[in-house]
Parts: structure tokens; sequence; C-alpha cells
């Protein structure tokens, strides 16, 4: 589904990513496991089109994106993939309802439409109660799961998560890993930057990529 | 599109306080400068329309350096002057009340002589002469009107002419222009009754108003009046512009400081947006960014959100420059364009509803307070979204 094909990065004439080569398959869970710095967030940003690699190729469905313009990679961040960020922002003066709506008043659809598809998400992730509750008065727990409705929300194939568990407890990080779980069983393709020991060892995890200093180790 | 509007609509609701201060501030600077632009444009349509009623040439007689009553024969002496087509012998004069210690302009109306001035021919059309005749009448400006009201002279007035004998007066209308600043203060009277208040002698008049047919002769025509009468002043139309002119110049430069004023005020406002936009939407504008939102949407989004806020401004202090000046009758800014004792009475803000003013004023304050807004989001749309994933 996604290449990576002797992707480099380069900042400043200071090496980040050097020679990575991933091959995501559909439906696959992908775990980037490394230290902070390592050039996991690089890697994700690569695969969202949110950043250009200094030389390599990003080939979805053979398609290289590092040439597509600005234009383009919005349209496959619109519908391909979808990305959560470590922090889990939000647009902290909305409500939870509005602020899951944000990712679909881009596309040519309905009002009506936009309530169903984000009604229907909060109620399967039990959110649909704080529905017009302003986010920033969300617990850790409830916030974490609304940043999992919001990528959801228009139906990207690909989520790329960044340290997702990084501020969540115990009880907090178990019931992410069985939403993830879930999205993979729904056919979902994930990709996961965490050094969280949480996610070691679970049997669903397809692929776990070390990243050392820019490359990939294992 | 409409879900981009919705979207606008839900970020104005986000920052709504600060949305709601700029609102304001660009309500005051609209308010102000649709005040000041409303009451000028009142004006200088009240002194185009009173300019337009005037005759071509006035002509007063001076003794001794002061202006002296005209006698009437001149009237016949002007007639045989080749160039001019009419002439017309006018009585008026400022009448100073007593007891309330102020003046009013009195003119005398002659209902069968032709006048050469268009808003007393206007009056005179609207008047049932014979009734008019029955007793004393007076057509008073609206200005006037309410001076009698307040000492509650509701039916008639008794004037003191100078050889103080008493003449009841009594109100048969009040005096309707488009605009009253400069009729307010007037009262009509019959010429004759007006000659007595006045004290005018049989055999004189007030001066004399010329009609000139060819309106190129009048510069030959003022000099033939000042070759044969000598004593004389002439006023022609131009003259009375260039003293209405210079009567309202001044008022310019206090619209200067009020507009710079404005300007300080508007540049603050655009300043704050413009820090609002960099420090506080950079990392939303990331935020959309990455999921999907094109530079195109976002700038779209950001303003329609400034229209929002520029034009509401916009129009609420379009609104209530229009209430103030028309409905209220600018009180303070009355005063500093009319000055505080220039009119002894209230004069009123004739309406005038300009587009191209309120175009000049859209384009002046909205057109650039959205385009100073575009930019800095247009910039930051356009940096790296990975700031925020860093």
């Amino acid at each position: 589904m996604i290449k990576l094909k002797k992707v480099y990065k380069k900042y400043n004439d200071i090496v980040i990513l050097e020679d990575i080569n991933i091959d995501i398959k559909q439906n696959e869970f992908i775990l980037l496991d490394g230290v902070s710095g390592s050039g996991k967030s690089t890697i994700l940003s690569i695969i969202a089109g949110i950043l250009k690699p200094t030389s390599g190729e990003v080939l979805y469905m053979g398609e290289n994106i590092v040439s597509y313009s600005d234009y383009f990679l919005s349209d496959y961040r619109q519908n391909i993939v979808s990305f959560i960020p470590q922090n889990f922002y939000f647009f902290e003066n909305l409500t939870l309802k509005e602020n899951i709506s944000i990712p679909l008043h881009v596309k040519d659809i309905n009002y009506k439409e936009i309530e169903k598809k984000v009604t229907y998400l909060l109620d399967k992730y039990q959110l649909l109660k704080y529905q017009n509750i302003k986010i920033s008065a969300l617990s850790g727990g409830q916030r974490q799961r609304a940043v999992i409705v919001r990528a959801l929300v228009n139906d990207a194939k690909i989520i790329l998560c960044d340290e997702p568990t990084s501020n969540l407890d115990k009880k907090n990080k178990d019931i992410f890993l069985e939403i993830l779980l879930k999205l993979k069983e729904e056919g979902k393709t994930l990709v996961v930057a965490s050094h969280d020991s949480s996610f070691y060892n679970l049997d669903f995890i397809d692929k776990d990529i070390k990243i050392d200093d820019g490359k990939i180790v294992e | 599109m409409l879900n981009k509007l919705n979207l606008a609509v839900l970020f104005l609701y986000r920052y709504k306080a600060k949305h709601f201060g700029i609102f304001l501030l660009l309500s005051v600077v609209v308010f102000i400068l649709g005040s000041v632009l409303f009451i000028s444009m009142s004006i200088k349509k009240d002194l185009l329309s009173t300019l337009d009623a005037q005759a071509d040439i006035i002509v007063q007689r001076y003794e001794g350096g002061r202006v002296v009553d005209t006698p009437q024969k001149w009237l016949w002496e002007f007639l045989n002057i080749k160039g001019i087509s009419k002439a017309e012998g006018r009585i008026y004069g400022r009448h100073f009340f007593e007891q309330p210690e102020d003046a009013f302009m009195i003119v005398g109306i002659d209902f069968f002589d032709t006048t050469l001035d268009n808003d007393l021919k206007n009056l005179i059309e609207d008047i049932d002469i014979s009734k008019f005749r029955e007793k004393n009448y007076m057509i008073v400006g609206n200005g006037v009107r309410k001076f009698f009201d307040y000492y509650e002279y509701y039916d008639y007035y008794i004037f003191r002419p100078p050889d103080r004998t008493k003449v009841k007066v009594w109100f048969y209308k009040n005096f309707k222009k488009e605009s009253e600043i400069l009729s307010s203060d007037t009262i009509f009277l019959d010429k004759k009754l007006a000659r007595k208040i006045l004290g005018i002698k049989d055999g004189y008049i007030t001066d004399i108003a010329l009609e000139i047919k060819n309106k190129d002769e009048l510069e030959l025509v003022r000099q033939k009046l000042i070759i044969s009468h000598f004593n004389s002043r002439i006023i022609t139309k131009n003259d009375i512009r260039k003293f209405y002119t210079n009567l309202y110049n001044y008022k310019t430069g206090v619209f200067l400081v009020i507009f710079f004023i404005l300007f300080f005020t508007f540049l603050y406002i655009l300043y704050h947006r413009y820090s609002i936009t960099y420090k506080e939407e950079s990392k939303e504008i990331s935020l959309l960014r990455i999921m999907g939102y094109k530079i195109s949407d976002i700038i779209t989004i950001k303003l329609f959100e400034s229209f929002f806020v520029a034009a509401g401004g916009y129009l609420a202090g379009i609104l209530g420059a229009f209430f103030y000046v028309y409905l209220f009758n600018a009180p303070l800014l009355k005063d500093i364009f009319l000055g505080f004792k220039n009119f002894s009475v209230e004069p009123e803000f004739g309406y005038v509803l300009d587009v191209e003013m309120l175009i000049f004023i859209f384009m002046i304050i909205v057109i650039p307070f959205i385009l100073v807004v575009s930019y800095p989001v247009f910039k930051l749309s356009q940096t790296d979204p990975f700031e925020i994933v860093k």
C-alpha cells in the first residue's frame, strides 16, 4: 500500500533519516519503535505528506507522492491518511462535536451528512453524551478517544499515530490499545510511532521496526 | 462553500470576545467617519441647493463703509443696463428678540411679483394667498418653530418694530426644505409686514437681486454696476459660494484631526488582528493543513471570518452614524461643524444617502482590513505544518 524507498531527510546538513525502506501493506499494524529524537515522527510526517524527504520515494499505490503538489497532498491527507499528532491538538474553544466535524467541513457533503457521521462515531466510541461539551473540559482518556474519532471521521484508510499513549495512565492505555485492535479488525492500516513498552509483544502488531539515530536497525 | 461558511462562523465564535472587540472598534471608526461624512454631505447639499436658489447678482448700497438700505429707484436704473433680464427688490434683515435674546432672519415675500429665489418660488406655490393675506401671518423655519414653542408662543407672536408699536403675527405653517441648516432660522412675512417690523422706510429696500440671462456676461454686468453705482457692493453667486466654503472650510481641519485619530485606531485594530493571527492561530492553521485543508481553503475561511467582522462593523457603524446624524441630529459633532452659536436655533441635517460615499468608506476601511488580515494567514498557511508534529 505504501512503500518508503531509500528515504533520506536532512536539516541544514544534519542527517535526520538515512536510507529508510519500509513496506506497509494494507491492514497491517506497524510499530515504529525508538527513543525520542530517533526520527519516528519524521517518518510519520513523510508518510502523511506533511514533510518531503530530501531524497527517496514514498509510493502510495505505486505513485510517488513526493512529486505531488501541495494541492494533491492536501487531498491525500483529506481522504487517505489521518495523522494523530503527539499532543492531540484540538480547537480548545469548540465543543467535542464541532472539533470532530472539522475534517468534514472541507468536503463537499451537506450538513446533515456531517451530523450523521459525527453522531455515529461519537456513539460508537461512547462520547455522544459529551458532544456539546467544550473539548477543553474533557479528561485525558476522553480526549484520546476524541482524537481517534476525528482521525476516523474522514474514512481514512491509513491511521498514523505519534506517541499516542505518552500522556495516558494504564487504564486509558489499555482502552486505547483495544481501540487500535478494533481498527485493525475493521481493515484500517495503522502506523504507530512509540517507545512505550505497552506496545511490546502485542500479538496484533505485524511489524516492529526499530529506529535508531535515523536508521532502521532491525 | 456552505461548509466553509459554517466553519468560519464556528471560528468566529471561538474568539468571540476578541472578534467582538475588533467589531466594536471598527464600528466606532466607521461611525465617526460616517457621521462626519453624513454631516458634511448634508451641509454640502444644503449649500448647493441654497446657491442654486440664489439670484445671479446681489447689489447692496454702502454709506460710510457700512451697508444701508438701497433706494428702490435703483431697480429701474438697473433694468436699463443691458444684460440684466430681471431685478427684484428684497426686504429682509435679522430681527433681535429682546427677552429670549436671540435673532432670526426675517424675509419679506411679494406674492404679486416674480421672485428670483427658487426656494421662495416653491414656498409661494404652496400658499393660499387670499388666506395668508387675511391677517398677519408668518411662515417659519423648523428651528424658529422650536424656539417659539419653547417660549410657549404656539399661535402667534407679538413683534416690536422700531416705532415700538405692537404687531401680532400668527403662525401660518412651517417652512419645509430638503435641508434645514440654513433656512431653519428664517421667518417669512408679507413684504409690507416685513418692512414694518424691520423698520425699512418706503422707497427703500434691503438690497436688489438681479438675473443675468447670459451667464458669460456676469463679469461685464458687474463692472457696469460698479461704474454706474460707485457706492454699491456687488455680490455674485460665486462670491456667496466662496463665503460659505470659507465658513465651513475650517471644519476640514477638525475633520482631518478626527480622521487621523481614526486612522491610527484603525492601524491598531489591524496590528491587533495581525498579532492574533500570528501568535494564536499558527498551530490551528497547521492542524487544518494536517487534516487536509488546502491553502486556498484556509484563506477562504479566514476571508469569510474577517469579512463577517469587517462587514458587521461597517454596517453597525454606518447605521449608527445614520441614526446619530439624522435621528438625533448629531449632538457634539454638530457643534463642531456648525459652530456653537452660528445658529441660535437647532438646525436639522437634511437626509442625504450617497452610495458613492458608502462605497468610499467601505473601500478605505473594510477592504484594507480584510487584505491585511489575509496576508499573515496566507504566509502562515504556506509554512511547514510539521512544526506542530515536532
